[in-house]
């Protein structure tokens, strides 16, 4: 089976505009954490968000400004990754290039806008000569989970598989992890992969908050608000963005002297199959395990992993054990962090980025922190590079972790890529 | 938004406007001048849309004889642009398929009867 390795990334997010920035600010600690929407905080005055530091419509050629806002968020990440990658489209092997995303709640924004559209026309006196029913015609394929799919397949013309997975917080990582299958089993050449979410809206919003999972805000500094690991940690703070890679096989990449960012060496996931939203030692383990096997890691070698690390109790706690299951004694060499802390929870694309985060860890030598850690909870006892990144690191090889409402475990395993 | 700065006041007011009493001939040249400045703020709506949204290149709206087939819609394109006027007036165009075969005067003018139907029927329900 062929290597497949990463050519290139993209990412729009709260912390930056592109890959670079992102990784900046994350290695400076600097949160992206604050304030909610006007909208949203007219309703939950209590909540913190995570805000994409770039209004996407801004970025985007207006032909694009239709689209809904998750969309757009995948748009811009995939024409970074796109561009780093180096191709040029269209592709002559365009039936070998597939496009994968993850995203979580599909066009939220436009289902938002449209009960908003429906209520408002309904209730407001100067608008009774309206029929509220009256949508605009393209509110379904905005809506649809598998819209940037479609958007990025037709933007870039290309014509493998183009597959949308909604797989709560593992969808990207599940994206990543399905695509690098289809081109090492050979369906497949290349594919453009993307996790995006945009969800910072009233409804979806009212909904988390119902849920009780959410951080209070912090009322010395807000941008503190998401504390994994930390003993006072209450919560976690849902962020909006993208985050893109383009996958090769290692034949195609050398074929064109492309670049390479490190090889996708192993996926592993899993289900609990017990509850509902509370996480599970075993079925963490297993997807770390199966990562490990699939890439002839030994845990070892594995110097950082960034942590699914939500900052809840129960998944704080949780991925501490299943981490301790799976390395045993290597995690006294074992560096994690969650950036989470700093970025947000992305939901659908937070295995995406927290990869890609992963990867430029691998490729710098430098760790980014897990921010405001100055007070660990005594249960969770591993190294979280806390408060401040480390730098100098010699990283043979990442994990990722995402762990999803419902029960879905994804471990994802980049290395430096040797050809052989 | 430059579209929404188009909307005809004059024909939202019009069913309720006092200042339509009078003559019966004072009436009807009120109505019918109305009626043409509406239909033509109509067209530039729909024009402006077509050109500034959908791409379509300006020069073809010089022809008086331009077809609806002729804009090149698709047909998302076609009901995004029906779309134009059923946010305005608030209400849903049922066939878009009617117009195909029109001049694009001939749709204006056919949107124009419906939009003049939907009004009554709001003005005589409230």
């Amino acid at each position: 089976m062929t290597p497949v390795v990463v050519s290139g990334a993209g990412v729009i997010s709260p912390l930056g505009a592109d890959k670079a920035s992102t990784f900046a600010a994350a290695l400076a600690a600097r949160s992206g954490i604050g304030a909610s929407p006007a909208d949203v905080a007219a309703w939950l005055p209590h909540i913190v968000v995570a805000q994409s530091c770039v209004e996407p419509h801004t970025v985007l050629d207006r032909v694009y400004h239709g689209l809904d806002r998750a969309t757009q968020f995948a748009l811009i990440a995939v024409e970074q990754a796109i561009a780093e990658a180096g191709l040029v489209t269209p592709l002559a092997d365009a039936s070998r290039v597939g496009v994968f995303v993850g995203i979580g709640f599909g066009g939220s924004q436009t289902s938002d806008s449209l009960y908003h559209r429906f209520y408002t026309t309904l209730s407001d006196p100067a608008q009774r000569h309206k029929d509220p029913t009256v949508m605009h015609p393209l509110t379904v394929p905005r809506i649809m989970a598998n819209s940037a799919a479609a958007a990025i397949t037709m933007r870039y013309g290309l014509q493998g598989a183009s597959n949308t997975y909604s797989v709560a917080c593992a969808s990207s990582a599940i994206a990543v992890g399905e695509a690098c299958r289809a081109i090492r089993h050979g369906y497949l050449d290349a594919a453009v992969v993307v996790g995006t979410e945009a969800m910072l809206n009233p409804g979806a919003m009212l909904g988390w908050n119902a849920l009780r999972v959410m951080a209070k805000a912090d009322p010395q500094d807000p941008s503190r608000s998401c504390r994994p690991f930390s003993k006072d940690r209450s919560g976690f703070v849902i962020g909006e963005g993208a985050a893109a890679l383009v996958l090769e096989s290692a034949a195609r990449s050398a074929r064109r002297s492309g670049r390479v960012l490190a090889e996708l060496a192993g996926y592993g996931c899993s289900s609990d199959a017990q509850h509902l939203t509370a996480p599970s030692v075993e079925g963490q383990a297993a997807a770390m395990r199966q990562a490990l096997a699939e890439s002839g890691l030994a845990p070892e070698q594995v110097s950082y992993l960034n942590a699914h690390g939500t900052a809840t109790d129960a998944g704080d706690v949780t991925e501490t054990q299943s981490i301790h299951q799976v390395f045993g004694s290597a995690v006294r060499n074992l560096a994690v962090s969650s950036t989470k802390s700093m970025h947000g929870h992305l939901i659908g694309a937070a295995g995406a980025l927290e990869l890609v985060l992963s990867i430029e860890a691998l490729n710098s030598g430098s760790l980014p922190p897990t921010a405001h850690l100055d007070q660990p909870d005594p249960r969770c006892d591993l190294d979280y590079v806390a408060l401040q990144a480390r730098h100098g690191c010699a990283v043979e090889a990442v994990m990722s972790n995402s762990f999803a409402f419902g029960g879905s475990n994804v471990s994802l395993l980049a290395r430096r890529y040797r050809p052989q | 938004m430059h579209r929404r700065a188009l909307l005809p006041e004059a024909l939202k007011s019009q069913p309720r406007d006092p200042q339509n009493g009078g003559s019966k001939t004072h009436i009807r040249y009120n109505q019918t001048h109305k009626l043409l400045q509406y239909a033509s703020m109509l067209f530039e709506q729909i024009k402006n849309y077509l050109i500034e949204t959908a791409g379509v290149d300006a020069r073809k709206f010089d022809n008086p004889d331009l077809k609806v087939a002729d804009l090149e819609l698709d047909s998302l394109g076609l009901i995004e642009m029906l779309f134009e006027v059923e946010d305005k007036y608030g209400f849903q165009i049922p066939d878009p398929m009617v117009f195909l075969p029109m001049t694009f005067a001939e749709m204006v003018a056919a949107i124009d009867v419906m939009v003049q139907e939907h009004t009554k029927a709001q003005a005589a329900k409230h």
